[in-house]
């Protein structure tokens, strides 16, 4: 139950904020907040509750669909806890980040109030029916969100982002259609036991790659990788900052978690086939992000280049597990993979506050231009001590989360594929420098009259900023802690990675 | 006996308020509401009374009425029956919910509306082929009626456009129905006995298909003879929109399957990939065409014509789960279409007396209660899972996808085909709600800052048709389940090929 | 055959005939100065008291005086040809009531004289089996026909309908007659029954029988209006009177199949036989649904639709003939009855509508309005004629092509059988469905006119229309005793 419970909380929170919203919609906010700390409360519980050595457990399994074997299960196991964590921490952040929006509030909460049980349904859902219902939804509210509160450029920005994405999924149900009718099943967990056994491929026959193709379509533009990224840029960076915040932080996990339960378990032989190809994407991707952000001037497209970056990092550490081994230490894969999931969770923490941050001085000096900022250190020290440690966590400073993940991510792919590895390393640099030259840029310099009397971070920032900072050093000084949740199910996938 | 009901208060509630004199607006209205309610609780308590463990036909009556030539008064339901009624039921509801203002000829209007509904629970009732025709053909004048008295862009034209196709296809179905009668001994009209022992060669099948097919095909808005289904559904008053496209293109579509496909599997099997190649240029041209359209109520026109073509693939694949969605997707677009034409052809216009698309000036802020109702309407059509068209598309494509018959082709097309459909949703609620109009205010008339909220029988029906959406779409199995015992005798003879002549 | 039998046999005929007299010696002794109303009335209810005497003789025939033949089936007297002959007489009476209207002129008496003697030679047709007897009575039923359509004395429109129209029969009458002695020739029996045998004897038709034949249809294609020889039709049913057009559309319509089908019954007695006229009938039948079609289409006068529309539906029961006597002649006969039941009515409301003006479509505009009760009944003689359910129209158009097809139901090509011509004319029937609703549409949709003319409806004509209304819907939902008398009576 508990899981239906911290997915629907916010469902409910959402029509208490439809239907009671208040006198300008200060009620709906209060409704959502509460459905999202009690979300955490629940996920909190389950997490203390979990045992890393325990498989899947707080699954919930109902017949629903029994003609197409469609049925409703819901668990976590090492693969997602972290996200619902993650989901969890993030969505209270979320809604206190909105705190201030000036208008509709009542459509604002509900909306974002949805997109959470979207996002919790999605981390959990074992089946693909209610994974791809989940999926689906989640970019509903976002959608509208965008369009009534966004940029300028808000309409095509968001209209880009529904096309792309509906692109990949009508690929992805495809494929899943197919892969349903040959093996006469949804359900993830029995989809990755028949290719352990090696009756999948037998089963689905001569269209294998082409399934593995179109379900790998789909994520690839949620992830997103080059080149099917094109939408992301606008899209970031016309959003409001909350919604900037949930797309950054959640909605790209959704793409590397798909990486995580559908490719690697199910298509083993595949990811190896391909390796390469993949491998030079994600790498691609990483270059790209990195020299993308050294070249803009705008705040929010620097860390959406940035976040590009920082994601394409877990896919390394994904796909680089179907690389040949070549023996040199046989943990590497496993490294590699429990570092792509640790980092899904600290890049969620660390770019959730980075657009945090970026959205509050955007609302302070009414601009997102690096040139218009400089010497903001002397007005608002907090602010800018919070963002320089948010800022090394990402270039990957050690007893700070970004290292703690990125780390095993290299160590691993190192030993897996040298080649590769060495060719991202130029990106690692760039990240430094972006970062460096942004931190110099906004904080240091010349104070211009105009910036002069901006007031420091209040406490509702404090209280929105400071949880993520704080878990941003506990995951950097206690990696282990973290890594070990996923340790079990990292090596039941790997069987097939032998 | 009890589905026969239905029909029966139809028409005597037909009887009734069109006695009635048109001043006495308020009998009339309630008269018809309670007609169409009772026969939705008709339709539902048959549904309880219906078991599925035996299926197959049940409640069934049969009195002789014409012997001379084989024709019966057989009526009887079966699970496809019983969907297709309670949605007729639903509809018919909401229809004379949409239609409270009316105050033009009233009385004639609830007439030709309860009359219409009465003939469509017949066609699904009826057991006999010639009895079939009847209701099929009863329901043809009062569209006619309904279309030219109370319609609107060029009524009298639509109204005989749409007639005269459903006319001829009839008529085209008639010659087949004849042709299904001498093509074997039996001597009846009576399709439960014809699709049991009938037997019918191969090489008849294959010729009589085609026309029973095309003739029942065309009422449901197949390409190329889709054209009369978007003039004729936005000239029509609001309630007679709900209705043509959420049940009376579904006539066609049953149709199909019960007659065409269940009396001549052998001949649906030679022509099932010409329908589905068929069926793909409806989905996607339709979807095509509605992007394109600047008067609100042709996009949903459109996007009937496209929905219809899931239905018509659903019913090429010939399997079971494709026949299923055929049949969800069925009810689904019965409720969604329905539901689209009730509000842009009913609420948003009576509001702002226009439904071209330029006119429109950020609704989302002056109707905003409407604007994410058709939202949440526009999601439910482009098939977003948790709505019911989700479950049925999914059902007709793993159908596709199980019929070896069928080229990967078309499964690539449909998917094409279900972009579009977000597309062009998604650009039209775009234009609808979002965008600044070019047209500038008239003095005279200019724009409120809010137009009038949801009456109570807007809301009603409205709430009504998005929880049937929403319902069939997150617990679809007691839908299924009763679709399947429809479908059972079906892919048996699908299974069994006919022996030979 | 004896004298008093003879008289019992003929007693509705006498009836009408006395009255004939009556109503002329009553005018023209004792009315001769009272006004045209008066006059008209009186004559209007002689003439209707001897047809429903005629037609309660009839009754009483047909419970205690059938089945009997008289002078080698000169006069058959059985429930079929009874029925037919009430038939006949119950649509005279209402033409006559309708011309209560109004009367054409100042020759009143001779109106119903004429009306009377074409009753009487269409009912005298209905029972008889003697083929000099049919023509003699076939030519009675016409000649008051030509003459009642120049009544109008002051439209010289109706003068020429009506020079056309004798010219017209007079010529096809003269090709019946031809036709008639080739048959005689052939057969040598004038006895429809005998002729039925000896037919069924010859190994091979002679020659002279298929010339006979064909002109035997040539003749009767006019009669029954069927295409090419239909060109008389529009301006006849447009320039004459309108109760009269009614007649002609309804009880000549009757008369005219009856003598068909009596004729190819022993026409069919075998295969051979068949085939003479078979071909000619198809042909006939198509061209007769394409030009009544598409004629109908362009016309703007509700009387010359109807012309059209009649040309139309003699294709359709030119259809159900071709079925074969057991199958399709039951059907014609069922269909041809309630066909005329709707035009009947048809014309009815037409007169009561428009009267003496002209009759263009948009005179019944409005009708909703000026007289529900009136538009109603136009809806469903129009309706029936187009063959929708659940009236009779659709039964008859139904069981007619199920007649067709079910005489040669398995084909191994499409032009065997009659599948061809069942399709041509389902097609048609669609093609119909425009015309009879624009009707309805300037009846029903269209709003009245400014100052609309005032309607007036008298008693006996509601309970006459609304009767032959009501047969219509019951013909269409309950049919099934009348299909089975005339199946028995007919096959029997």
């Amino acid at each position: 139950m508990m899981i239906t419970l911290i997915t629907f909380l916010p469902l409910l929170a959402a029509l208490a904020a439809l239907l009671l919203p208040g006198r300008d919609g200060r009620l709906a906010r209060i409704w959502v907040l509460a459905g999202a700390l009690g979300s955490l409360g629940l996920t909190l519980r389950l997490l203390l509750q979990f045992d890393p050595g325990g498989g899947l457990q707080f699954h919930e399994w109902h017949s629903w669909i029994p003609t197409l074997g469609i049925d409703y299960f819901v668990g976590v196991d090492g693969l997602n806890l972290l996200l619902v964590l993650l989901t969890a921490i993030i969505a209270p952040v979320t809604v206190l980040a909105s705190w201030d929006v000036p208008t509709r509030q009542r459509t604002y909460f509900t909306l974002l109030s949805l997109e959470f049980t979207g996002l919790f349904g999605a981390f959990t859902a074992l089946n693909f029916f209610h994974w791809f219902l989940y999926f689906e939804l989640s970019l509903v509210p976002v959608f509208f969100l965008i369009k009534l509160y966004g940029g300028e450029k808000r309409h095509g920005a968001a209209l880009q982002f529904i096309l792309f994405t509906v692109l990949g999924s009508v690929a992805m149900l495809l494929g899943f259609q197919l892969l349903y009718f040959k093996t006469g099943t949804f359900d993830f967990y029995s989809l990755a036991a028949m290719a352990s056994s090696g009756s999948l491929p037998v089963a689905v026959g001569p269209l294998y790659p082409w399934i593995f193709a179109a379900i790998l379509l789909g994520l690839w533009v949620k992830t997103p990788l080059v080149p099917l990224h094109l939408w992301q840029p606008e899209t970031y960076t016309q959003a409001p900052a909350p919604v900037s915040i949930l797309l950054a932080a959640l909605l790209s996990k959704l793409g590397v978690y798909g990486f995580l339960r559908l490719i690697l378990p199910i298509f083993p032989e595949a990811v190896k086939a391909h390796s390469t190809l993949l491998l030079t994407v994600t790498l691609g991707t990483i270059l790209l992000g990195a020299f993308a952000a050294l070249l803009q001037k705008d705040l929010k497209k620097l860390l959406t280049y940035s976040s590009l970056n920082h994601v394409a990092y877990c896919i390394l550490g994904i796909t680089v597990v179907g690389a040949a081994a070549h023996g040199i230490n046989p943990g590497a894969k496993s490294s590699a993979l429990q570092g792509a999931i640790l980092q899904m969770f600290s890049h969620g923490l660390t770019v959730a506050g980075l657009f945090y941050l970026a959205g509050r001085l955007e609302k302070r000096t009414g601009t997102r231009q690096l040139a218009d900022w400089g010497g903001l250190k002397a007005v608002t020290p907090r602010l800018a001590t919070l963002f320089a440690v948010l800022a090394f966590s990402s270039i990957g400073l050690p007893f700070l989360a970004g290292f703690a993940s990125e780390f095993p991510i290299f160590f691993g792919s190192f030993s897996l594929s040298p080649l590769f590895t060495v060719a991202a390393v130029p990106a690692l640099l760039a990240t430094a420098v972006f970062l460096l030259t942004a931190l110099q840029r906004i904080f240091t310099g010349p104070l211009p009259e105009k910036w002069k009397n901006l007031p420091d971070l209040n406490l509702l920032e404090w209280a929105t900023v400071g949880p993520l900072v704080v878990l941003v050093f506990w995951v950097g000084i206690n990696p282990s802690l973290w890594l070990g949740y996923s340790e079990q199910m990292v090596r039941l996938v790997l069987t097939n990675y032998r | 006996m009890l589905p026969l009901f239905t029909v029966a208060i139809s028409f005597l509630g037909a009887l009734v308020v069109g006695l009635t004199p048109p001043c006495r607006t308020r009998t009339i209205r309630w008269t018809a509401l309670l007609a169409a309610l009772i026969g939705l609780a008709t339709a539902g308590l048959a549904v309880l009374q219906y078991e599925i463990h035996p299926g197959g036909i049940q409640s069934m009556l049969s009195l002789p009425w014409i012997p001379s030539l084989g024709i019966q008064f057989k009526t009887g339901v079966d699970g496809i029956s019983l969907v297709l009624m309670v949605l007729t039921g639903l509809i018919a509801v909401c229809g004379v919910l949409f239609s409270w203002d009316i105050s033009h000829r009233t009385n004639e209007f609830f007439a030709f509306f309860l009359a219409l509904i009465g003939g469509v629970y017949g066609v699904f009732l009826s057991l006999d082929l010639v009895l079939l025709f009847v209701f099929y053909e009863i329901a043809i004048v009062p569209k006619y009626f309904l279309i030219a008295i109370w319609g609107s862009t060029r009524r009298e034209y639509a109204a005989m456009k749409l007639v005269l196709y459903s006319f001829t296809s009839s008529a085209v179905v008639l010659l087949g129905l004849l042709a299904l009668y001498f093509g074997t001994d039996l001597h009846t009209f009576d399709w439960t006995r014809l699709a049991a022992d009938a037997h019918y060669a191969a090489s008849f099948q294959i010729i009589v298909f085609p026309v029973v097919f095309l003739g029942f095909a065309v009422l449901a808005g197949m390409w190329p003879f889709h054209t009369w289904a978007p003039t004729g559904h936005v000239a029509a008053p609001t309630a007679a929109s709900m209705l043509l496209a959420g049940v009376v293109m579904k006539l066609g579509a049953y149709g199909c399957l019960r007659v065409a496909i269940g009396l001549l599997p052998l001949g649906a099997q030679y022509w099932a990939t010409w329908i589905a190649w068929i069926a793909v240029i409806n989905i996607v041209y339709g979807a095509l065409v509605a992007l394109v359209q600047t008067d609100f109520k042709f996009v949903i026109g459109y996007s009937s014509v496209s929905h219809m073509g899931f239905v018509l693939l659903g019913l090429a694949t010939l399997t079971a789960q494709g026949l299923a969605g055929s049949v969800l997707q069925m009810f689904s677009h019965g409720v969604i279409g329905a539901l689209l034409f009730a509000l842009v052809g009913g609420s948003i216009y009576r509001r702002t007396h226009t439904r071209q698309l330029g006119d429109f000036d950020r609704l989302i802020e002056r109707m905003p209660a409407i604007a994410w109702l058709f939202i949440a309407a526009g999601l439910a059509s482009m098939g977003m899972p948790g709505f019911s068209g989700f479950v049925a598309e999914l059902h007709v494509l793993i159908g596709a996808w199980a019929q070896p018959a069928f080229s990967t082709g078309i499964l690539i097309a449909t998917g094409a085909g279900i972009l579009a459909t977000f597309a062009y949703t998604l650009a039209k609620i775009h234009e609808a709600f979002f965008r600044r109009s070019a047209v500038p205010d008239n003095p005279e008339h200019p724009r409120p800052e809010h137009y009038p909220s949801l009456t109570w029988p807007e809301t009603t029906a409205i709430v009504i048709l998005l929880a049937a959406a929403v319902g069939a779409g997150l617990f679809p199995r007691p839908l299924i389940a009763l679709i399947n015992t429809g479908l059972a005798p079906l892919l048996n003879s699908l299974a069994a090929g006919a022996p030979s002549p | 055959m004896n004298t008093p039998t003879l008289l019992i046999a003929l007693l509705p005929e006498l009836a009408v005939l006395l009255s004939v007299f009556a109503a002329l010696g009553i005018d023209y002794g004792l009315l001769r100065h009272e006004s045209v109303d008066r006059r008209n009335h009186t004559a209007s209810l002689i003439a209707g008291s001897g047809l429903l005497a005629g037609l309660a003789l009839v009754v009483v025939q047909i419970f205690w005086f059938s089945p009997l033949s008289l002078g080698e089936n000169q006069i058959v007297l059985n429930s079929l040809t009874l029925g037919a002959k009430a038939m006949i007489f119950g649509l005279a009476y209402i033409v006559v009531l309708l011309s209560e209207r109004q009367s054409n002129g100042t020759h009143v008496s001779e109106y119903y004289a004429l009306l009377l003697l074409s009753a009487l030679g269409a009912g005298f047709l209905a029972c008889t089996d003697n083929l000099l007897l049919l023509f003699v009575a076939l030519e009675l039923m016409s000649l008051s026909l030509y003459a009642l359509t120049a009544f109008d004395k002051s439209s010289s429109a109706s003068a020429e309908a009506a020079l056309k129209y004798l010219v017209f029969g007079s010529v096809s009458s003269a090709f019946l007659l031809f036709g008639l002695g080739y048959f005689y020739g052939a057969t040598h029996t004038l006895n429809l029954q005998e002729a039925f045998i000896t037919i069924a004897r010859f190994t091979e038709p002679s020659p002279l029988l298929g010339i006979g034949v064909l002109l035997i249809l040539v003749g009767l294609g006019f009669k029954m209006a069927m295409a090419p020889f239909h060109f008389w039709a529009p301006d006849v049913y447009q320039h004459a009177p309108a109760p009269i057009a009614g007649w002609i559309a309804s009880g000549s319509k009757v008369a005219a199949f009856l003598v068909l089908v009596k004729i190819l019954r022993p026409l069919s007695a075998s295969p051979e036989s068949a085939g003479l006229w078979t071909g000619s009938l198809a042909f006939g039948a198509a061209l007769s649904l394409v030009i009544g079609n598409f004629g109908a289409l362009r016309q703007n006068n509700l009387k010359r639709l109807l012309a059209y529309s009649s040309i139309g539906h003699a294709g359709y029961m030119l259809t159900g003939v071709l079925g074969g006597m057991i199958i399709g002649v039951p059907a014609v006969l069922f269909y041809v009855a309630l066909y005329a039941a709707a035009n009947l009515g048809a014309f009815g409301v037409i007169h009561i509508v428009c009267g003496r003006s002209g009759s263009d479509i948009q005179s019944v505009a409005g009708c909703w309005k000026r007289k529900p009760g009136l538009a109603l009944l136009l809806g469903i003689y129009f309706l029936s004629l187009a063959g929708i359910p659940p009236l009779a129209g659709f039964v008859g158009k139904f069981y007619l092509f199920f007649a067709a097809i079910g005489g040669h139901p398995h084909i191994a090509h499409w032009y065997q059988g009659y599948y061809w011509l069942v399709g041509l004319g389902l097609l048609f029937s669609a093609v119909s469905l425009y015309y009879y609703l624009r009707v309805l549409k300037a009846c029903f949709v269209s709003d009245p006119p400014e100052n609309p003319t005032p309607v007036e409806v008298r008693t006996p004509e509601w309970i006459a229309l609304t009767l032959l209304g009501l047969l219509i819907l019951a013909g269409g939902l309950f049919p099934e005793p009348a299909i089975e008398f005339l199946r028995f009576s007919w096959g029997g």
